[in-house]
């Protein structure tokens, strides 16, 4: 998502063209240059007359224009309820991410890496795992490696990277986790630019990579992905979004940016060629294939190929159309989200065009980077929420049913305080355990030499939290930005990309780790107040697939149900705590807590008592 | 010689030197009078000449001389307009202008002139106005088209937009960054900052021009600066229903639910974008038969805009109707264009012939022949063997004619 929106693009061209800028690639305008009037067939005295100077842009390529000095909503914050403490150096994190940015801007260089918090040794605490990068060309230069840290449970990590052997090193964007073998521990795939690399839990606290006997190792360009059992056959399938095709050193030579100032910025997403994604079918015996050409149909039931028009960011793997089966929603940057729908026994129908959550209210394409699904309004679907790039806001999607949803992104109060900024990883968590999911962003720039070029636009983004609060008229919901007094790391700007949620501390309540580029780690420990209580809920599938990916669980507490799934992806190059970790108020028990497996089976239990996590086993 | 004898001689030779200047000058104006009257006619074509040289100085004396001949014709204050923007003067060469009447065969052209003087002067409105003189009195011009077609896209009024483009297509063939424009400004928009910049000047010499404050509060409200953009929007009453919208737009970017939801609940019940925004309203709060009514109104009024198809399909498929069954599948072909024109931005694919056709064929898809007709003529411009190209062109002749044909 870089750019030179809102939506991008600018083409000096008699009639200008411009292109909507929006993409999360550099330098992006978020919208487009305007027309400028020039007639073809000028009169000699309008030559000579002083006619106003055909404007000449030294810009080369689109979205390279700064955005339109767009403000920060200035109105005046109430007191936030949030509170979060950055603890990383104190709890013994000190990794920084190293992107592999050079003057000469390659374009994977500006995606950064994400960050994933699962238990890779199943001493019921989250472990952090980090992505790093290099240099380009790849293997010019040893950086990194990507780094593990141990949860030892008293607010301290301890690096254990090489002894797990996830210390990859290369060029690393994404993370995806999940237990691949159904063998009761956490996998780990990672998503490079380069051959991806997958690496099997031994349960020992070590890792082994199978890449290349699992055949998921093919040379691409993978940004993130999300686990699911796309089959119903009990394991866990693989979506990867692939950002498209980019080679050194031929895709290296086109100059994006101030041609006069000779200030290179990164050039738009336009320039990459999109490339298809892959879908990794697990055949159960360690082994994968890519069935991205196979599960595809259209909405007459007819095979189609998997589409090859999207620079894949991020997916989502949820039941978005409420009929028991897990679906696939896609981000892409500066083309249509896709929305598959899952028909059952591996098929699924490509929704795209009918979903309202492809594009934009104005039918354009936006920079789709992070992406999380939640039941923000209480009806019972879940909502999809994407971050964009500057002069774009963060859309939201409401669920109507039936794999519709409709942009409401102003009338639920997130599209004025979000379009100033890129936005990168996020996640519409409960962070106040009230019920209601709230909504955080860890925003920042591609470009770091705006500035040279005379361009009034920062590197460093302040992130957003939003809480999810009644309307004024009390019927429906809305967010409202509450960084008002959180912490120091809200008043404080920073270039994010990957962001996990979970719960670190096992206190009840979301944390939250940001992977910044080139720069420190953040950890970002919840120490908000509250007499709001919880529960938090490990899911074992034992006919469904081990992590439960595509559960559903169903809350009934004080007069209201909660609805909660179990989902696969989320946020952008990340991946979230697999337990759910459930505000339910003020409710000293869940009356009734319902879990519908993806094999069909339900789990009741009644009386749960809150504030306590809970482990439920498929048919126990 | 003494003083006393010098006098005498220098007496007389004073006498001789005044008598030949009298002499001289009688003589000369014996020719001036017996010298023949230049033509005006021709002595215009000459100064003319002289301009069409660059020679601007001898242009205005001659047209001056001219004017002391005769009245000026049409042709002469044409003319002189284009001598007094030479010097800057614009405003005098607009009132210059305004001395060609429409029907003189210089009418259309001064109306031209006229609009892009205008357009100098950030007086859109005017301009805009000269421009529709212009291609009433010759509706086959291309430039005023071109420059309507600037004025539109900057105040991005789509419909005008789109009806200007079609017109043009009609009279000039169309280039790819043309016919690109026209699909793309669909649902495009600009970089506020310039449309703040120019938007600006056109308020100030223009106080009165209703779009270039809409236009202004749009770009204010999309770069957050919402008292300016309440500022811009001030002297439009809220009956104005596009002010409406843009106020109803600030309210919810301001978080101000009830102020956004009063606005919404007032104003004309069947103006289109009021319709689309009760619609999106009714959706957000799960009023499906709401929706669907607010829908219907907006798709009777644009059957073709995408967010009406849209909107009214997902309307009905939330009340469980079958009638959205058709309008998603339009939907969908809505959003197969909106795919293409993504592909279209991109340089390298600008001359691709393929592209060209797919997006000839989804244009005529959705009901948009007249683009569609662009796109497949763009390809045969590059080929003229396309046949598939040639085909696509006869499918769209042949659909228009259906719909013609149709029963209303």
């Amino acid at each position: 998502m870089r750019r030179p929106n809102r939506v991008s693009l600018i083409w000096a061209a008699p009639w200008l063209l411009a292109l909507p800028t929006v993409g999360c690639s550099p330098p992006k305008t978020g919208t487009t240059a305007v027309p400028s009037s020039t007639s073809s067939t000028e009169s000699p005295a309008k030559r000579d007359s002083g006619t106003k100077p055909e404007r000449k842009s030294s810009l080369i390529d689109d979205r390279q224009a700064g955005q339109s000095e767009v403000a920060p909503k200035a109105a005046p914050q109430d007191p936030s309820p949030f509170r979060f403490a950055e603890v990383a150096q104190k709890s013994g994190i000190d990794f920084r991410q190293f992107s592999g940015m050079t003057a000469e801007k390659h374009f994977p260089t500006a995606n950064g890496s994400g960050v994933a918090l699962f238990d890779y040794d199943n001493d019921g605490k989250l472990d952090v795992y980090f992505a790093t990068a290099t240099l380009i060309p790849v293997g010019t230069a040893r950086k990194g490696p990507n780094r593990l840290y141990k949860n030892l449970g008293d607010g301290t990590f301890r690096d254990v990277t090489e002894s797990s052997g996830l210390g990859f090193e290369g060029f690393c964007h994404g993370i995806v986790v999940g237990d691949v073998d159904n063998d009761g521990d956490q996998d780990v795939f990672l998503c490079n630019y380069g051959p991806n690399r997958l690496y099997l839990n031994n349960g020992d606290g070590t890792f082994k990579d199978v890449s290349r006997e699992a055949k998921v190792d093919r040379d691409g360009w993978s940004s993130g992905g999300a686990f699911l059992d796309m089959d119903d056959d009990g394991d866990l399938d693989l979506y990867v979004a692939n950002y498209g095709i980019w080679k050194f050193p031929e895709d290296s030579l086109m100059f994006c940016g101030d041609r006069e100032k000779n200030v290179r910025f990164y050039c738009s997403p336009r320039s990459v060629k999109t490339t298809k994604h892959y879908l990794y079918r697990n055949n159960g015996d360690g082994t994968f294939t890519d069935v991205y050409d196979s599960f595809l149909v259209d909405v007459a039931g007819a095979k189609i190929p998997g589409r090859s028009d999207g620079h894949g960011f991020a997916a989502v793997t949820a039941d978005l159309d409420n009929d028991g089966k897990v679906d696939i929603y896609v981000t892409n940057d500066m083309n249509p989200s896709f929305l598959y729908l899952n028909k059952g026994g591996g098929v699924f129908e490509d929704a795209t065009e009918t979903s309202g959550a492809a594009y934009d209210d104005k039918g354009q394409a936006q920079s789709g980077m992070g992406v999380d699904a939640e039941d923000v309004d209480g009806d019972g679907d879940l909502d999809i929420i994407v971050s964009n790039f500057a002069f774009e806001y963060n859309t939201l999607h409401l669920n109507l049913g039936k794999g519709a949803f409709t942009d409401v992104t102003p009338m639920y109060g997130l599209a004025a305080d979000t379009t100033p900024y890129v936005g990168w990883g996020l996640s519409l968590s409960d962070f106040d355990n009230d019920g209601w999911p709230d909504c955080f962003v860890a925003n920042g720039h591609v470009d770091d030499n705006r500035k040279l070029a005379g361009q009034n636009t920062e590197y460093e983004e302040p992130s957003l939290l939003h809480h999810n609060v009644p309307t004024a008229n009390g019927k429906g919901r809305r967010f409202k930005l509450a960084t008002r007094d959180v912490g120091p790391y809200f008043d404080s700007k920073h270039v994010a990309r990957g962001a996990a949620f979970g719960d670190i501390d096992n206190d009840g309540d979301v944390d939250i780790v940001v992977n910044h580029k080139d720069g420190a780690a953040a950890l970002l420990r919840n120490d908000t107040p509250s007499d709001n209580r919880w529960v938090q809920i490990q899911l074992v599938g034992t006919k469904s697939n081990r992590d439960a990916i595509g559960a559903r669980v169903d809350l009934e507490v004080d007069g209201r149900t909660i609805y909660r799934q179990r989902k696969g992806g989320c946020s952008v190059l990340s991946a979230n705590d697999p337990r759910l970790t459930i505000g339910v108020g003020h409710a000293a028990e869940v009356k009734k807590l319902t879990v519908r497996w993806p094999s069909g089976a339900v789990t009741i239990r009644e009386h749960v008592p809150t504030n306590q996590a809970v482990r439920i086993v498929e048919g126990e | 010689m003494s003083k006393v004898a010098a006098s005498p001689e220098r007496t007389r030779w004073l006498r001789v030197a005044l008598l030949g200047g009298m002499l001289v000058l009688a003589l000369t104006g014996l020719a001036m009078i017996l010298r023949p009257t230049p033509d005006p006619d021709e002595l215009a074509k000459q100064a003319s000449r002289e301009f069409v040289d660059r020679r601007f100085d001898l242009a205005e004396a001659d047209l001056g001389r001219v004017n002391r001949l005769r009245e000026p014709t049409p042709f002469d204050w044409f003319l002189r307009a284009q001598i007094l923007m030479t010097k800057g003067k614009n405003d005098e060469a607009i009132e210059a202008l305004g001395h060609v009447p429409d029907d003189d065969s210089m009418g259309a052209q001064a109306r031209v002139e006229e609009g892009q003087l205008e357009l100098r002067r950030s007086r859109y409105r005017f301009a805009e106005a000269a421009f529709l003189r212009a291609l009433a009195i010759d509706p086959k011009l291309v430039q005023p088209r071109r420059e309507l077609v600037y004025i539109y896209g900057m105040q991005l009024r789509r419909p005008e937009l789109n009806a200007t483009f079609q017109a043009l297509s009609e009279v000039s063939p169309l280039k790819y960054s043309e016919v690109f424009l026209w699909c793309l400004t669909r649902g495009v928009t600009w970089d506020s900052r310039e449309i703040v910049q120019t938007m600006e000047k056109c308020i100030a010499a223009d106080p009165e021009d209703r779009w270039a404050r809409l236009g202004l509060a749009e770009a204010f409200r999309m770069m957050n600066r919402y008292d300016d953009a309440e500022n811009a929007l001030a002297p439009l009453p809220d009956s104005d229903p596009v002010a409406r919208v843009a106020r109803i737009r600030i309210a919810l970017d301001r978080g101000d639910d009830q102020a956004a939801e009063r606005l919404v609940a007032g104003g004309p019940a069947d103006d289109l974008n009021l319709a689309l925004l009760r619609g999106r309203f009714a959706l957000a709060r799960g009023d499906g038969p709401e929706a669907v009514r607010q829908f219907r109104i907006a798709h009777d009024k644009a059957p073709n805009l995408r967010e009406a198809v849209l909107g009214l399909g997902q309307a009905l498929q939330t009340v469980g109707d079958p009638a959205a069954v058709p309008l998603l599948d339009e939907g969908r072909k809505h959003e197969r264009l909106g795919s293409l024109v993504q592909r279209a931005a991109v340089d390298k694919n600008r001359d691709d012939p393929a592209l060209m056709r797919d997006l000839g064929d989804a244009c005529a898809a959705i009901g948009r022949f007249p683009e569609a007709r662009a796109w497949y003529n763009l390809a045969i411009t590059r080929d003229p063997l396309d046949t598939e190209a040639q085909q696509g062109l006869a499918r769209v002749k042949e659909a228009e004619s259906r719909a013609n044909a149709a029963p209303r």
